[in-house]
Order: structure tokens, then C-alpha cells, then sequence
């Protein structure tokens, strides 16, 4: 529901005004360019922290995003969809970064300010939950941790996964039927039946 | 009761990834078949872990990662493409080149102060003495003109008493090839 509401303040934002803003980015107002940024940021840090579950690398990840973005300002059409654009962008990004920076690094479970503001009990088991998590993401190829981030957790259509991902709607779909097996049967073997 | 549903199947059926039709084969399936019932509910169980064990991003991270994009984009030059900051490098390396050689040259020593090579009992003079070194000169060639390889001309040479000799000239001026003829050959001739 969390993401839902995300993904509502996301499109919120007029296409017109959308528009328009890249249109004076593009003319080199450097301030519609940040406002891009900040229309957009949260889309992108969260993507890239649920693909490289690692808070550093997905801020550079993210920074490095807005970066292309605005080299190739000139060349992006204002009447195309920014956000489909980004998450491919950030998917590529990301998974350039996942390619170099082996063996994988662990998701950074230090306390945030979140879990400070839970009881320790519940922040222990949002630790643990998050750690379990990582580890059945782990567990998956990257195509399919990509389709079932984007799928399930970006809340975006089997057909909108394909195009982010050029890929086809059956192998996306089988990424996803696949991905989630494996995240089940991960989850089932570590808290069992009662999780 | 009809065979079990398979895992992959019921994966996608759960958030609503298959077709209509298999989709209603499924439910019907899953109404009637408690086993089936039970993977669904795992299957939506470790989804909704996976959903809800990640936090939107912190707002300091967003901040931190903005202003860090912000301030590479004001100071990173307007108008230069990679074109550009190619041609700029490979004008930056030709000029870098050019200085080494002009610097090597002046490196030379006059030729009036290279100690000459007189006596021979003092060889470490001559050792220390910098090799001066011609600098190469190409020139430019238009291309030879191809010419066949074969015999060029023939003469016979003939003396009462003696085989005849064929004389015969070949496109390579180093070879001349002598033929010695028997008595009963022929040279034919045009």
C-alpha cells in the first residue's frame, strides 16, 4: 500500500509541467534541473537500494543516474515518459555496479533514525526481516531480482517491466514466477510456515 | 481432484500475471484444493515480507545525493560534448609530443664540443660521447609499375660447326638464360 501511495505522489505531477520543466533544463536552468531531481530522486535511490541493497553504492548509483540524465539532456525527448526512462537507466547503472563491486556486499543494517524511533524489540525484527529479505534477493539471478523489484516492489505492469528491461512479457514472466519461487522457498526454509 | 497447480503457475497467478482464461482454471483449482491453497499463501506471505521489510530512502540520503549531483552539474563546463573533449585531447597529446621531440633536440650537444675519438687508449671518452643520431627522412614514392615477370627478348646465335645458342633476356636484368640447341631442334621463329 506504502508503494502504491509512492507511485500515486510520483505521477501526481502534471506531464505539462513535467514537460516544460525539462524544456528550461535544457535551455541550462540549472534550478528546473533540480526540481527534475527532486521529482524524481526518491523513484531512484529506491530502486537502486532494493537492487544493490547497499545504501552507499545505491546513492552513487542514483547520483550517477541524474548525471547521464543531464549529458543527455539535449538528445531526450520532452514528450517521452521520463520515469520509464530513469528506470532504465538505473537498472543499467545498477547493474554495471553489481557487476564490478564482487563478491556482493551485504544490506547495511545499521540502526536509521526510523529504528531508533521503534521500541527495540520491533526494530530487532525489522533487522531481521530486512536481512532475511536481502538474502532471498540475493538468491535470485539479477534479470529476475530485477523484474520482481520492478514488478513487486515498483508496482509497474509485466508489459512496463519488459520495456524497461527490453526484454519480452513471457520472459519477464517467467523471471517473476521464478523469482518468487525462490524468495518463498528462502523464506519458508528460514522462519517456516508461521512467517 | 485435477493435478496440483505448479509453483510458477500459481506465482503469477497470485498478483494477477496470467491470462484471464488460465487464470480462471487456476481459482477453480485453488478452491478445491487445500495443498494448492497452502502455496498461495506462503507464496503471498514471503511477498508481503519482501514488500514491506524495505523503507522508502532516508531523507538525508536524498539530500546528500541531490546536492552531490547539483554540484557536478555547476561545475561541470556547459557545451562540451565528448566530441569535443576528445579532439581536445588529441590535440593536448600532439602539442605534449611535440614539446618531447623539440626538448629532445635541444638536448643535443653542438657538434663542435663532441670529443673526438683520437686516442685509443682512452676508450671511456668515446663511450660518453652521446650518439647523434640522423634523423630519418622518408620520401614519399609513386608506386613502381608492375611489370610481368617472363622473357623479354631472344636471340639465336648460330656458328657453322657448333650447336645453336638461344639467347634470351628476362624481365630481371640479372638473369639471361642460355639455351643450348640439339641438332634436330627447331627454333621456331615468327
Amino acid at each position: 500500500m506504502e508503494m502504491a501511495v509512492s507511485l500515486m505522489c510520483q505521477f501526481a505531477v502534471e506531464p505539462e509541467s513535467i514537460r516544460r520543466l525539462i524544456q528550461e533544463a535544457k535551455a541550462g536552468d540549472v534550478a528546473a534541473f533540480e526540481r527534475i531531481v527532486m521529482l524524481y530522486e526518491r523513484m531512484v535511490l529506491r530502486v537502486a537500494q532494493r537492487l544493490l541493497l547497499d545504501r552507499e553504492i545505491a546513492r552513487d548509483a542514483a547520483q550517477e543516474v541524474f548525471l547521464r540524465f543531464h549529458g543527455k539532456l539535449g538528445k531526450f525527448q520532452e514528450e517521452k515518459d521520463l520515469a520509464p526512462w530513469l528506470y532504465r537507466i538505473t537498472v543499467n547503472i545498477c547493474h554495471d555496479l553489481r557487476r564490478r563491486s564482487k563478491p556482493e556486499v551485504a544490506l547495511e543494517l545499521a540502526p536509521t533514525p526510523r529504528h531508533e524511533a521503534l521500541d527495540p524489540e520491533q526494530s530487532m525484527e525489522l533487522v531481521q526481516r530486512q536481512a532475511l529479505v536481502a538474502a532471498a534477493l540475493k538468491e535470485l539471478s539479477p534479470r529476475e531480482r530485477e523484474a520482481i523489484v520492478l514488478r513487486d516492489l515498483e508496482g509497474l505492469s509485466t508489459a512496463e517491466v519488459a520495456r524497461v528491461l527490453k526484454s519480452s512479457e513471457g520472459t519477464v514472466r517467467s523471471q517473476i514466477s521464478t523469482g518468487r519461487v525462490k524468495i518463498k522457498k528462502f523464506v519458508m526454509a528460514h522462519l517456516g510456515r508461521s512467517a | 481432484m485435477s493435478e496440483h497447480v505448479g509453483e510458477e503457475r500459481l506465482a503469477l497467478y497470485l498478483r494477477g500475471d496470467l491470462p484471464e482464461a488460465r487464470s480462471r482454471t487456476v481459482m477453480r483449482h485453488v478452491e478445491t484444493c487445500p495443498e494448492c491453497r497452502n502455496t498461495l499463501a506462503d507464496l503471498s506471505r514471503s511477498l508481503e515480507l519482501l514488500a514491506g521489510s524495505f523503507e522508502d530512502p532516508e531523507p538525508d540520503d536524498l539530500a546528500a545525493m541531490r546536492s552531490a549531483v547539483m554540484e557536478k552539474i555547476r561545475t561541470r563546463p556547459r557545451g562540451l560534448g565528448r566530441w569535443t573533449w576528445g579532439l581536445a585531447t588529441a590535440a593536448g597529446l600532439t602539442i605534449l609530443v611535440l614539446l618531447v621531440r623539440h626538448g629532445e633536440r635541444q638536448e643535443l650537444p653542438p657538434v663542435a664540443q663532441i670529443p673526438l675519438p683520437a686516442a685509443p687508449a682512452a676508450p671511456a671518452a668515446i663511450l660518453r660521447v652521446p650518439p647523434v643520431q640522423a634523423p630519418k627522412i622518408y620520401v614519399a614514392r609513386a608506386p613502381r609499375k608492375r611489370r610481368e615477370p617472363g622473357v623479354r627478348a631472344a636471340r639465336l646465335f648460330t656458328e657453322a660447326g657448333r650447336p645453336a645458342i638461344l639467347k634470351m633476356n628476362t624481365s630481371d636484368p640479372n638473369v639471361v638464360i642460355l639455351w643450348q640447341l640439339q641438332e634436330n631442334e627447331k627454333v621456331a621463329t615468327p
